[in-house]
């Protein structure tokens, strides 16, 4: 993988940075991050992003629309999407999955279970 | 080896007239001169059958003797390498090399087990120190967090952050030891509604054990799920400064998918138990003293105003 771009989409300052923290292990990887679902939209319109991570609670826009939001902009509609979330029911993973995400990862999130999911979704051939 | 000479060969001659058939034929040479013709001729083929017979003996006898030279020096040539019984050096010689292949086989193959077994180790080790680090990445950003701002709400906020999203607890409560006795004030909770009083007093139990003398508890393993009650959480953590114990994070329930608490989480009970309590108590302090140099502000313009007007 080179010269990545993944934007990471939480209102909790901690778990942002942490998920930041994180995802630098990988190589020729650039993160942009957003406090909210609105946020997020304005970082997608102005930058080149390769894959969205995303909480589903969050203020003005949660997850769950940030993702609907994506797969209806022609620009963005193939875009791969993580919903990183405490909403850990059955019934949750499916409803985000069904929306378009592409994986669903509840919280407390493992780190390796996260970069795995990110490798697997960026570059297939590894799986 | 020698070869031995070729014995000569004798030519064929055709036989002479003896004296019985020349007396035969002084008689009856009118009538037998057509048997005479006969017999001649059978003789002229018999000479000719003779003479190829001797011409083919001869050829095999020439080529006999090629190969009897031709195997004498064969004979002469394994004599000069010293290979007169080839088979069996060979077959010796091959035998101590598949003892020796095998050796090596063996040898590589306990060096590829030693190998694997290293690499292993190192897998092992990797994943701990990956482990170790991930743990060290939440405590540090954890404590920064508690320790970036003043704001005692900010504060509690991101004491909430720290058991939603790294230790996964979905309902707790923070209380607030007050000064006398084991009385728990609600400062903070989460997914508890009113079933948690704004004021708490422990008698006895895991509460009281944690605002009193300062020990922690953990439910291990967890209990069924059930009404949730107050005075029975699945972990207490005294927030102490010091040996000062002046809260006290009860957590009642965690997210579905934990299913029982993980070691990161009592290094991050730790974390709260210190951090947490020094930045609670710290910022609770600045807001109140903020707020009594707010007042002693007013107090000192109201005092001021109207003579400098």
């Amino acid at each position: 993988m080179s010269a990545l771009t993944l934007l990471v989409v939480e209102d909790s300052p901690l778990v942002r940075q942490l998920i930041a923290f994180t995802l630098r292990r990988l190589r020729d990887c650039r993160v942009v991050e957003a406090v909210d679902g609105v946020d997020a939209l304005k970082k997608l319109a102005s930058e080149r992003i390769d894959l969205v991570i995303t909480d589903i609670n969050m203020p003005m826009m949660d997850g769950l629309k940030l993702v609907t939001h994506i797969r209806g902009n022609a620009r963005t509609k193939d875009l791969p999407i993580i919903i990183v979330t405490t909403e850990g029911a059955e019934e949750d993973r499916r409803r985000g999955l069904a929306l378009g995400a592409n994986a669903y990862i509840p919280k407390p999130v493992q780190p390796s279970d996260l970069l795995k999911t990110i490798t697997s979704l960026l570059d297939p051939s590894r799986n | 080896m020698k070869p031995r000479p070729r014995p000569p060969m004798t030519e064929l001659h055709p036989p002479g007239p003896g004296p019985i058939l020349a007396a035969m034929s002084q008689g009856q040479d009118a009538t037998r001169s057509g048997e005479r013709e006969d017999l001649s001729a059978r003789s002229e083929e018999l000479r000719n059958m003779f003479n190829r017979a001797r011409a083919f003996t001869e050829e095999l006898l020439r080529e006999n003797e090629r190969l009897r030279f031709r195997l004498a020096g064969l004979t002469r040539e394994l004599e000069e390498r010293g290979e007169g019984h080839p088979g069996a050096g060979d077959v010796a010689e091959l035998n101590a090399r598949i003892r020796r292949l095998e050796s090596e086989r063996d040898d590589l193959l306990g060096r590829f087990r030693e190998v694997e077994a290293i690499n292993r180790s190192v897998a092992t080790r990797y994943e701990e120190i990956e482990q170790q680090n991930n743990q060290l990445a939440n405590l540090y950003y954890a404590s920064y967090q508690l320790h970036t701002t003043l704001n005692f709400a900010e504060v509690v906020s991101t004491v909430k952050e720290i058991l939603i999203n790294l230790v996964g607890a979905e309902a707790f409560a923070l209380f607030w030891v007050e000064e006398k006795g084991a009385n728990l004030k609600l400062e903070a909770s989460e997914a508890l509604g009113r079933s948690v009083p704004e004021t708490l007093h422990c008698e006895a139990g895991p509460l009281r054990a944690a605002a009193v003398d300062g020990r922690s508890y953990y439910a291990d393993p967890l209990p069924a799920g059930g009404p949730l009650k107050p005075d029975r959480p699945i972990a207490c953590i005294p927030l102490k400064v010091g040996t000062r114990v002046i809260g006290v994070i009860a957590i009642y329930r965690l997210l579905q998918q934990k299913d029982r608490f993980q070691p990161l989480d009592f290094e991050l009970f730790t974390l709260l138990a210190g951090h947490a309590a020094t930045a609670l108590l710290s910022s609770r302090l600045y807001q109140s003293s903020e707020q009594k140099l707010s007042n002693l502000q007013d107090f000192i313009n109201m005092l001021t105003g109207p003579a400098s007007s």
